[in-house]
């Protein structure tokens, strides 16, 4: 499957959140490629190449996927869920990135292999330094396979 | 031959005999009266009472016993006494039990009217004797239950009214805690909205901002910071009944020797002395939460130990209250009017003098610590003057000290 690991996918439903993540990332300066949806069932069709994103030299798989749990229709929670089901799509990255620090939501991210769960900090600084740790841990430091096969 | 009796012995002869009529006709009399007493007794006794020969037959009766079955004396009299309760054989049983051990007490039976309607009694019965000091019989007394069992029922209806009450109240307090937990997590996304763009502003459009727009930035993010701070009580609030902490064993001293080092640039800044007692137990409990306890006890002597206090000072130990050890957190700080003594247990309850005293404060901790302290089958209390300082107290099950 075609993929490009420098690439991160942001699901997240909160449009200014959304854009404070984005200037994250451009600040963290690792020249790494965001692509944002904004619900559930639109990541699904992204990442199994359905509806309007059936074109798979277009639409090519992220080296890592950012999820929100509170979206609208399909949740976060059943999105990780698909994901995590598939033989090649689980390989793939999946950090929670979420208000709640509710403990049956952290735990029911890890029953559902997320590969961590973060939450979003109050305030501007402390925002923009989580989203530049997950860049560099996650886009940097960590190895990611060269290609995703099954 | 008899000699023939003179007139004189004749009169006396009479006399005697009259008199003798005379004393038995007394005695009669007395012995009739006497009579007549011991059935006027029996029969103004409100339990019913009746007699029962050895071979199980009703001997007597009393009025009582006519209005409890629905039958008169005479009809009741040579009948078998268990026929007349709903479990005859649990009546015999009874019956056997006195002729065994010559007495029974409270033995529960129900009497069947000859009308249908069931009387709940209980009978007290003994054998009687014979002048030869065989057993006669036996005599029994029953007392009508009827309105006792009224009255248990209704309380067995209370209880359970009681009960299911409290459940809901529980389900309730539940709820309640959930939807705190939902809001405040849902209120918690447009802070960081608001505190995020406040940040964007600055970064891009800092330059061009006058010195009241940069005023003004500052007035949103304050804001922002405090309803933060505010949420997160909540949510502290709400996790304490819902989700239970381990439980250890650890130092209480230790406990407070980490919270007062993590408060002495406050402590040192108010010039506050602060003693802690030698020899604290060893307690038992979600440490983390009793840290919490500790650290907002210690943060409002600190806050509220008075601007011009000349000796600031605050004192930790425990000590017997009630044969129970209690810990206690002691300022000698502006202290709390009796009457509010209660208030400020309560959730978002800040008095107007500690307003007065400090900006802060969400007016949740004491909630906070409340809830913990219940949580741990414990107690809180304050002895307080205002002027003189403040001492809270506080207990935990004794078993966990």
């Amino acid at each position: 499957m075609d993929y490009v690991a420098s690439n991160i996918l942001l699901i997240e439903d909160d449009e200014a959140h959304a854009e404070l993540t984005r200037r994250a990332i451009r600040k963290a300066g690792n020249a790494n490629q965001i692509d944002i949806l904004t619900d559930g069932e639109e990541a699904l069709d992204y990442v199994f190449n359905r509806g309007k994103y059936t074109d798979k030299k277009k639409y090519l798989l992220p080296g890592l996927i950012i999820l929100d749990i509170s979206l609208p229709g399909i949740d976060g929670i059943e999105v990780l869920k698909q994901i995590k089901g598939h033989p090649v799509l689980k390989k793939i990255p999946v950090i929670m990135l979420t208000t709640s620090d509710r403990e049956e939501d952290i735990a029911r991210s890890y029953s559902n292999y997320a590969n961590s769960y973060l939450t979003k900090p109050v305030g501007y600084k402390q925002f923009e330094e989580r989203i530049m740790q997950i860049d560099s841990y996650w886009m940097l430091i960590n190895k990611k396979p060269s290609i995703l096969e099954a | 031959m008899r000699k023939k009796p003179t007139y004189e012995e004749l009169e006396q002869k009479i006399q005697g005999l009259e008199k003798e009529a005379i004393t038995r006709k007394r005695s009669e009399e007395a012995l009739k009266e006497s009579n007549r007493y011991n059935r006027e007794l029996i029969e103004v006794s409100l339990d019913p009472l009746l007699t029962i020969s050895s071979e199980g037959r009703i001997t007597d009766v009393n009025c009582a016993t006519e209005k409890l079955t629905g039958y008169s004396r005479d009809k009741l009299i040579g009948t078998c006494f268990s026929d007349y309760f709903t479990d005859p054989q649990r009546a015999d049983q009874g019956y056997l039990q006195v002729l065994r051990e010559g007495y029974i007490h409270d033995y529960p039976l129900e009497v069947r009217h000859r009308g249908g309607t069931v009387t709940p009694v209980l009978y007290n019965a003994s054998v009687y004797h014979d002048a030869k000091g065989d057993i006669a019989g036996v005599f029994a007394a029953a007392r009508d239950i009827t309105k006792l069992r009224k009255v248990e029922e209704e309380l067995r209806k209370n209880e359970k009214r009681l009960k299911d009450s409290f459940a809901e109240v529980a389900a309730k307090n539940e709820e309640l805690d959930s939807f705190n937990y939902r809001i405040s997590h849902d209120l918690k996304t447009p802070i960081v909205t608001i505190d995020g763009f406040v940040g964007v502003l600055r970064e891009d459009f800092g330059d061009v901002l006058l010195e009241d727009g940069e005023k003004y930035l500052g007035y949103i993010s304050d804001a922002a910071r405090k309803m933060e701070i505010l949420i997160n009580d909540i949510l502290a609030l709400s996790r304490i009944g819902r989700v239970p902490r381990r439980k250890t064993k650890f130092s209480f001293a230790r406990l407070i020797e980490d919270a007062v080092r993590a408060l002495q640039p406050r402590i040192k800044a108010r010039g506050i002395v602060v003693n802690i007692q030698k020899d604290l137990p060893v307690i038992y409990g979600e440490r983390v939460r009793l840290v919490r306890v500790v650290d907002n006890l210690l943060t409002n002597g600190i806050k509220y130990i008075g601007k011009k206090n000349p000796s600031p000072r605050i004192d930790i130990g425990v000590e017997k209250q009630n044969s129970q050890k209690a810990f206690f957190v002691r300022d000698n700080g502006i202290g709390i009017e009796k009457k509010d003594f209660d208030k400020i247990f309560q959730a978002f309850e800040r008095l107007p003098s500690a307003k007065k005293q400090v900006v802060e404060g969400t007016g949740i901790g004491l909630t906070i610590v409340k809830r913990i302290i219940e949580r741990h089958g414990g107690k809180i209390w304050l002895i307080s003057e205002p002027g003189k300082g403040s001492t809270f107290y506080f207990t935990l099950k004794d078993k966990e000290v």
